[in-house]
């Protein structure tokens, strides 16, 4: 008896061993209210009175995205996106659009004040946003927010698309997939490469990922088909996405044109601020107008 | 996602590597089974533990100097991976020294893995080596525990950087009629970098090269 026991509890355990941490890995912080620059919570950085963005040109607004209603600000001016160039932001995995307000307005500052139009989201789960992350939300409420713009008349070859972090993963997604728009340019900040190869570096053995997660993030082969030039900031000292392999897989797996910016002494988070606010804007604007 | 991540990788980190161990070869015909717990110890939502990964196994002493053993890690099961660990531990030299014994052991193994999604299946292969010295229900041990990756590539092609992992370990054993509790620590991979990684690593020394692995043992022993 004792023995038919200990036999149908590992047979249960292999029949039932669907437990998978996927859903846990997404760090959504929810909000009733954005901040913005009252925002209290820790930073990275906060920026001077020099860099604050007008009210009238903050837009606080909502879309819907497989049925949940998904929040985004659009810094700039609504009703002239048919005519400006945009950047899309797509942010990392921890907090929301107040934790990633800062960043945004210094995409703002790109080329001179609110020369670009910048949008910032949250998705699903995060912030205001409705539902539960999820690998495949972080897609298609990226191509909720792409959608927005192209109903206000933007076109693909005035899209800047941006992912830090866990937003690498959208960003270089519809960079190389059909998508409501082709974005002319891609930047990415902190990519990783791959969650098999997350896998991988952290375990230190060729682990299949499926051994740990179904995320099926690829950015370092999903970049191979990106048509858009790349522009790659990679702190030398992060520790978390670690430049080598992550950030020098997906660079070397472009194809072109690319420039990486790799800044000695930045970690995970600090990019904009090791490498200097100034230096950071213009590496931007340099790179846009360049393509 | 530091945190899941790091309990995802961390707890299969060097976790092929079988939790706890028969240093000493067991006695021909005896059998037991063992029960462990413990893992690399990772930073983790404020505060330091060791990666919770626990196994099963059974021993079987097929000759005095010769002790074969099973395995299954049981955390890995739960997450669709079947984990098997099969060895041997066998007696080199054996001595008496003072007012106990000292021995010399040795136990190739491998690991068996397994997922039920994909069906997915790789193969590792360990050597350790023991000196140990008893005192009547007393045993400490140290040795080099030795782990081996095969393949020269990962993902996206990229050269895998490190092919054999060597872990220094020391441990103590305490033996009753029935029972044998065991506690082990492990430096794991010292010379390899842990601070560029996902999991947060505890790393010894000051040093930011490996991390220290903890495990406890509970073997029942059932003919003796």
């Amino acid at each position: 008896m004792r023995k038919l026991i200990a036999v149908g509890v590992l047979v249960g355990l292999m029949t039932f061993s669907c437990a998978r941490l996927d859903s846990f890995l997404f760090n959504p912080y929810k909000t009733d209210e954005y901040k913005l620059d009252d925002y209290d919570g820790k930073l990275q950085f906060r920026l001077g009175p020099e860099f604050d963005i007008p009210q009238d040109k903050i837009h606080l607004f909502s879309t819907t995205s497989q049925g949940y209603k998904i929040w985004g600000i659009y810094i700039g001016d609504t009703t002239t996106i048919s005519s400006d160039t945009v950047i899309l932001y797509c942010h990392g995995n921890t907090g929301h659009i107040d934790y990633y307000w800062q960043r945004a307005k210094l995409l703002a500052h790109v080329g001179g004040k609110l020369r670009y139009g910048v949008l910032i989201f949250d998705y699903r789960g995060y912030g205001k946003s409705e539902g539960e992350p999820s690998e495949e939300a972080i897609y298609e409420d990226t191509k909720a927010m792409m959608q927005w713009l192209k109903d206000r008349g933007l076109t693909g070859d005035r899209l800047v698309i941006y992912g830090y972090s866990m937003g690498t993963a959208p960003a270089t997604y519809w960079s190389s997939h059909e998508g409501p728009l082709t974005p002319r340019w891609l930047i990415l900040e902190a990519p990783f490469a791959s969650a098999e190869l997350m896998v991988q570096d952290g375990a230190y053995f060729v682990l299949p990922k499926q051994y740990v997660t179904d995320l099926e993030i690829n950015n370092a082969e999903w970049i191979k088909n990106a048509k858009a030039p790349l522009l790659l900031f990679h702190g030398t000292e992060d520790k978390l996405l670690a430049l080598d392999p992550h950030g020098k897989a997906v660079f070397d797996n472009h194809p072109g044109p690319k420039k990486a910016v790799f800044v000695e002494g930045a970690t995970h988070s600090d990019v904009p601020v090791i490498l200097g606010i100034e230096a950071y804007i213009s590496e931007i604007y340099n790179f846009i107008k360049s393509y | 996602m530091r945190g899941i991540i790091a309990i995802l990788t961390g707890g299969i980190l060097l976790s092929a590597c079988s939790v706890t161990r028969i240093v000493e070869p067991i006695p021909q015909g005896r059998q037991e089974v063992q029960f462990s717990l413990g893992g690399p110890l990772i930073h983790l939502f404020g505060t330091t533990i060791p990666t919770p990964l626990t196994s099963v196994a059974y021993n079987y002493g097929y000759r005095d100097n010769l002790t074969l053993s099973g395995g299954l890690n049981i955390t890995s099961l739960a997450f669709g991976v079947i984990h098997l660990d099969l060895g041997a531990t066998y007696g080199l030299w054996k001595d008496s020294l003072k007012s106990g014994y000292a021995g010399l052991s040795i136990r190739p193994s491998f690991y068996l893995t397994t997922d039920i999604y994909r069906w997915q299946t790789r193969f590792f292969p360990q050597f350790d080596i023991m000196g140990y010295y008893r005192i009547n229900k007393h045993l400490v041990y140290g040795g080099i525990v030795n782990f081996f990756e095969l393949k020269r590539t990962r993902a996206h092609n990229l050269t895998q950087p490190k092919i054999w992992f060597w872990n220094p370990t020391i441990g103590y054993q305490f033996e009753s009629e029935k029972w044998r509790w065991q506690m082990e620590l492990r430096w794991l991979a010292p010379d390899v970098r842990s601070d560029y990684r996902v999991p947060d690593y505890v790393q010894p020394f000051g040093k930011p090269n490996g991390t220290i692995g903890f495990y406890i043992g509970i073997t029942r022993k059932i003919n003796w």
